[in-house]
């Protein structure tokens, strides 16, 4: 058991650990070239996306198929919101839209289903069908969101007092990320301790439960939704000006997919699986491409099948690291 | 039974880990993350800046994904042009090496593939991309603000300006000016229905169409987009149908094209419409039953039976290095165009310097299978003949030979309007 | 007049082809209770299967024929190693069979090199409809749909399978207890629906560019379909299939394409939200 090792502090050993992997993060840019730095970094963007998975999936018990509609709708907020302006008060105006607008799709969404008892398959379902209809929307009215050519973002900037930061340089939005996306960390961690949080673990160990415990489920669940859309929209909002470029592949179902997958093979239930999980994959998924990458999917493909067959709590899913978490 | 899906319990396995396991996960995790900075500090070369070095060429093309039926065409045709190139010494005594990177046909990918070679692999130019979604993405988040050479190979709806890209591929008043007034008075044709992929290319395209038809006092009388990976066209071709259109012009992207002529000739359309398009090429028309596309009508830059000596030699060597049965399209060919203007510009230059090489590319002027090429300064495209061709009856020869050029209109000067964003 | 006749048989042969792939995914998640997603590529396979046969024989009706048998095979073997293992977990089944969909898919792409293929119609032609041609195929589509539907149904109400198969949707433990061999019943039930799929797909097969990713979309429109016609009957099915069929049809006479499906797949919403059991239910 990590107990005897960690003797009576696991979430120190834990925290320790952690540390080690920020550190090893904040040295790449150091290391590495450019081109493995923007990677990283997208990866990052896409770790805080996960987290906002898991917070529903791992800890609340709602999986939903969908998740990208609330990447998206953040990074084309950002994007329509910042399109031909280039600094000031733009860039924050944008960054609260990519904040706001996914968080209320997110109530509305918990609004019509979960307050009709909607919930475990068809829930992922319609969530399914949501990011398609918002994927071919988005194709659609090019005038509005640029269609399949998307909407450039070169040359952004972001001011905070005494300084600028310069969007478009790609250690900077590293560094960004990586900040962000601690924070999102341990901000989530820190959620999913709080009575609300420990409400939506006992809901998605037993609604019935929870429910007769006085708990209301729907409450809890639409905004927790809510709460997940918010940050699922910051790490769109991150990831477009990494990207340079957002077109509907940010919105449709094979990013809500490849989540769903990093969220399987790190960890559920555990906020930091996701973006163990996002990290490796999607790295070495823009690493290898070409036929190679054809053959790469299928090792994934197989090796989510292995994970949910013979140990469906992924990597890092163990109920050590869940009590730690405080999801279990 | 329902019931149960609703009412969902999870069961998390309960696994605890054991000192020893714990211990190897951690040397595991320790050991990968030593690698791992090895590996990326080992990433990231740097130019050698004497003259005489190796010439770096970044090639984009679509491997995997719904264009990847077009993508070998464009890697044998860049590989072919490098290493006639090669082989006769290099360019300024430099030999040339191509790095392929696959977009997998799609605009992101390309992206992120077109920044490691500017930044990572430290390329001096670039050749490729298929799609407009990639070649604007690339252009404008890649190539524009790196100041990188990028050269496109292929057709398509113009508008990117910039000093260091250059189009070698017909732009619309080359590919589609010259064509509806042909089909207009040889085709007797007077209605036109246009059917496309909702994006940059057939809109941008179909703009082009609608003011030529319009000059020639002929009459559009159906305009209609659908999604990209449509499988059912039944609705489009019913509206084909009702209109009684003379042509059917169909510009759908990659596999779409293929399942829509595949409907349009089951509905029997093919009997009483012309399909006449500017995307009906050697590898589209491959694809078909062989009867079906007899009398079709198309209008490229190149064509494999164009009758020139130097075409003939040029695939007959091509199929002689990548067999019997290799084709390409316009596409395909165009790779060797942009080789051959990159090699071309720094032979005027007389040095690998990237202003010299690109001031010598505006002044190029050289021979190709598809004609003689020369640059026009203004829009930084080619001038280009425009081939039409039309599909004859099946006989014993192979598909490709079907395409018979019935006019060339030669060294047509190209002429776009600059646009700041892809067309819509 | 004629306009309007054609776009009912437009929105009519739509139906047919979805009702003939939500079929298989109506038993399997009727009966079964198994959200199976990759159903898209049980129907690939189908259609390759068709390539594969004509290939080598020449003869598309031969692969038409043999296509629901081997993907039928495929199915229960499917079910027996994964399937089995996950009924407990219903979420699980759903990352499962995803995970059986892009190895079904990238599989495919390896093996073919990602190039398209196409077979002919084995029926060409147009049936003459004052003037316009309708394809003939298509019509033979419908008619596969509907003869489906109805052998779906024979096979449930007048056979003993189907009575032990209705025995199992009621209530699995009791009808595990009179005797019933569920897991049987279960492995056969994957087997048919997996062949129904692999027969739509190989029926398909003729009118649209056979790809490794032709299955992705079928997925979603399969299992609205099932959604909205609920999961008490077979004409059930069908009534999800005309309404999304010739919903997309209808609205499409009116606009384009593209706004026909999006309204589509929002009915389709709005009816999982208001009447989650079905129409019919």
């Amino acid at each position: 058991m990590i107990r005897t090792l960690a003797g009576k502090h696991p979430a120190r050993l834990g925290l320790a650990l952690l540390g080690l992997g920020i550190l090893v993060l904040v040295l790449v840019p150091l290391i590495a070239s450019s081109y493995y730095v923007s990677v990283l970094g997208e990866a990052l963007a896409f770790s805080m996306f996960a987290i906002s998975l898991d917070l529903m999936w791992g800890i609340s018990g709602v999986l939903s198929f969908g998740h990208a509609a609330f990447f998206g709708i953040g990074a084309y907020a950002f994007g329509l919101l910042t399109q031909d302006l280039s600094g000031g008060t733009a860039t924050y105006i944008a960054v609260l839209a990519a904040i706001v607008v996914p968080a209320l799709f997110g109530a509305g969404l918990g609004y019509f289903t979960f307050f009709s008892g909607v919930s475990g398959p068809y829930f992922a379902i319609i969530t399914l069908v949501v990011a398609l209809i918002l994927g071919q929307a988005a194709t659609s009215f090019p005038h509005f969101t640029g269609g399949l050519n998307g909407l450039y973002t070169a040359g952004l900037v972001f001011e905070v007092p005494g300084a600028q930061i310069d969007l478009s340089d790609v250690v900077t939005l590293y560094y960004v990320a990586l900040v962000l996306t601690v924070l999102i960390l341990f901000g989530a961690i820190g959620l999913v301790r709080t009575p609300f949080g420990q409400g939506l673990v006992a809901a998605g160990e037993s609604e019935t439960r929870a429910a007769s415990l006085g708990y209301n489920t729907a409450l809890l669940k639409t905004s927790m939704l809510a709460v997940s859309g918010a940050i699922a929209g910051l790490a769109g909002a991150l990831y477009a000006p990494m990207a340079g470029f957002i077109n509907p592949e940010v919105v449709g179902l094979t990013l809500s997919t490849n989540v769903i997958i990093w969220v399987a093979l790190g960890g559920r239930g555990v906020l930091v699986g996701g973006v163990i999980g996002a990290l490796i994959v999607a790295f070495l998924s823009s690493y290898l491409s070409g036929n190679v990458g054809h053959l790469w999917l299928l090792a994934l493909g197989v090796l989510l099948l292995l994970v949910v067959l013979f140990r469906p709590s992924g990597l890092l899913g163990s109920r050590a690291i869940r009590r730690i978490v405080g999801s279990a | 039974m329902a019931d149960s899906l609703i009412d969902l319990q999870y069961e998390f396995r309960h696994q605890y880990v054991s000192r020893r396991e714990f211990i190897r996960r951690a040397t595991a995790l320790g050991l990968s993350l030593s690698a791992a900075i090895v590996f990326l500090e080992s990433c990231g070369s740097s130019q050698p800046t004497t003259p005489g070095r190796a010439i770096k060429m970044g090639a984009l093309v679509p491997l995997t994904g719904f264009l990847a039926v077009l993508g070998p065409a464009m890697k044998n045709n860049a590989q072919m042009a490098v290493d006639d190139v090669n082989g006769h010494g290099g360019v300024i005594g430099s030999q040339i090496q191509l790095l392929f990177e696959d977009t997998a046909s799609d605009p992101n990918t390309a992206v992120q593939k077109a920044k490691k070679l500017i930044n990572d692999d430290k390329v001096d130019l670039i050749i490729g991309t298929l799609s407009s979604a990639e070649r604007w993405a690339v252009a404008l988040s890649a190539t524009n603000p790196a100041k990188a050479i990028f050269i496109n190979p292929t057709y398509y709806e113009g508008g990117i300006c910039n000093r260091y890209f250059f189009n070698v591929g017909a732009v619309p008043n080359q590919q589609i000016e010259p064509f509806i007034p042909w089909l207009m008075e040889n085709k007797k044709a007077k209605t036109f229905f246009l059917g496309g992929s909702d994006y940059a290319w057939p809109h941008g395209s179909f703009a082009a169409v609608k003011s030529a038809v319009a000059k020639g006092n002929g009459q559009i009388v159906g305009e209609e987009y659908s999604p990209l990976g449509s499988t059912d066209f039944s609705g489009t071709l019913r509206k084909m149908q009702a209109a009684k259109a003379d042509i059917v012009y169909p510009l759908y992207a990659g596999g779409d094209g293929i399942t829509f002529l595949k409907q349009f000739v089951s509905f029997g359309l093919h009997k009483t419409s012309l399909a006449a398009s500017t995307a009906l090429s050697e590898l589209i028309i491959g694809a078909l039953p062989l009867q079906d596309s007899t009398g079709w009508v198309a209008s490229f830059e190149y064509f494999m039976t164009i009758d020139t000596p130097e075409n003939k030699d040029f695939v007959q060597r091509y199929q002689a290095k990548f067999g019997s049965d290799a084709i390409m399209d316009s596409i395909g060919e165009g790779m060797r165009t942009c080789v051959e203007l990159y090699v071309n510009g720094v032979q005027k230059a007389g040095s690998l310097d990237k202003e010299k090489v690109v001031d010598g590319m505006k002044a190029a002027q050289y021979a190709d299978p598809k004609g003689t090429i020369h640059i026009d300064g203004s829009s930084q495209c080619a001038y280009l003949n425009d081939y039409i061709a039309v599909v004859a009856p099946p006989g014993t020869a192979p598909a490709w030979q079907r395409f018979q050029i019935v006019k060339t209109f030669t060294d047509v000067k190209p002429v776009q309007a600059c646009l700041a964003r892809p067309p819509g | 007049m004629q306009q309007a006749l054609i776009q009912v048989l437009n929105g009519l042969s739509l139906s047919g082809i979805l009702i003939l792939v939500a079929l298989g995914l109506w038993f399997i998640f009727g009966v079964l209770g198994v959200i199976n997603l990759a159903h898209g590529e049980l129907f690939m396979l189908g259609a390759y299967s068709v390539v594969v046969v004509y290939g080598l024989t020449g003869s598309v009706w031969l692969g038409m024929i043999l296509a629901p048998l081997v993907i039928g095979a495929l199915g229960i073997v499917i079910e027996v190693s994964v399937i089995k293992r996950l009924y407990e977990r219903p979420f699980d089944t759903l990352l499962a069979t995803w995970a059986l969909s892009i190895i079904a898919r990238e599989g495919v792409t390896l093996i073919t090199g990602g190039a398209f293929q196409g077979v002919p119609a084995p029926i060409s032609g147009t049936l003459d409809l004052a003037g316009a041609g309708y394809p003939l195929y298509r019509l033979v589509l419908l008619g596969f749909g509907v003869a489906s539907l109805v052998a779906a149904g024979a096979l449930l109400y007048r056979t003993r399978f189907g009575v032990r198969a209705r025995a199992v949707i009621a209530n699995r433990e009791i009808a595990g207890a009179l005797g019933i061999n569920v897991q049987l019943t279960d492995s056969v039930i994957f087997g048919l629906g997996a062949a129904l799929a692999g027969l739509a797909g190989a029926l398909m097969s003729p009118l649209v560019t056979i790809a490794p990713s032709m299955g992705l979309p079928f997925v979603a429109l399969s299992f609205l379909v099932v959604i909205l016609g609920g999961l008490r009957s077979v004409w059930g099915l069908a009534l999800g299939a005309v309404i999304m069929g010739g919903g997309q049809a209808l609205i499409g006479f009116f606009t384009s394409p593209v706004i026909a499906q999006i309204v589509v797949f929002a009915i389709a919403i709005l009816v999982l939200r208001f009447r989650p059991r079905g129409l019919l239910a």
